[in-house]
């Protein structure tokens, strides 16, 4: 003979629905977690690399300023600069020489009229464009 | 360049203008001055003197 007998001091509950909620939170929890924990890597990771960066730039330019004082100062020396003069007062030389004066009086000759022909009295250079 | 031309009259210095502005050589030309000639040492009968600037440039 087979009886059946319910023993139970409490109502049976079944807790499927919040363990469906809680596993679904958990889920979409995580895979924020995971979202956001990419995100912040992802962050570090560009900021790091634009730290190096900026950090490499700030050293080119320190060396480029060294650079800079150290030929600022090899030409603030006094042979040097009277060298830089010379060399200027020759390339000035130079350069009014390199100009066709007679190719540039040919072309004044050919637009001055009869009139005023005889008459160009003075004439000194600005600038060259003929090169 | 920096040129200084002297004219006989009005009309040779207007000549000399329109054909400098025509020219392909002599470019962006400004009149910076007209002064009357200089009495002496002047042989050839000028007027005045015309100074002006002008971009000479030959390919």
């Amino acid at each position: 003979m087979k009886v059946r007998l319910n023993l139970a001091t409490k109502a049976l509950e079944t807790h499927r629905r919040f363990l469906a909620g809680a596993g679904l939170t958990a889920v979409v929890a995580g895979l924020l977690f995971l979202g956001l924990g990419w995100h912040v890597h992802s962050a570090r990771k560009v900021d790091a690399e634009l730290r190096a960066r900026t950090g490499k730039m700030r050293q080119e330019m320190a060396k480029l300023e060294a650079q800079r004082k150290e030929l600022e100062r090899y030409f603030g020396q006094k042979d040097i600069a009277n060298l830089h003069d010379r060399a200027a007062f020759i390339n000035t030389i130079l350069d009014a020489r390199s100009f066709n004066w007679t190719l540039m009086f040919m072309d004044l000759e050919h637009i001055l009229p009869e009139v005023c022909a005889s008459s160009a009295s003075s004439l000194s250079r600005l600038q060259d464009t003929s090169k | 360049m920096k040129l200084s031309v002297g004219v006989t009259n009005d009309e040779a210095e207007l000549k000399f203008e329109r054909a400098l502005e025509e020219s392909k050589e002599f470019t962006e030309f400004k009149v910076e001055g007209v002064h009357p000639a200089n009495p002496s040492g002047n042989q050839s009968g000028d007027q005045k003197v015309v100074q002006l600037t002008t971009v000479y440039s030959r390919i």
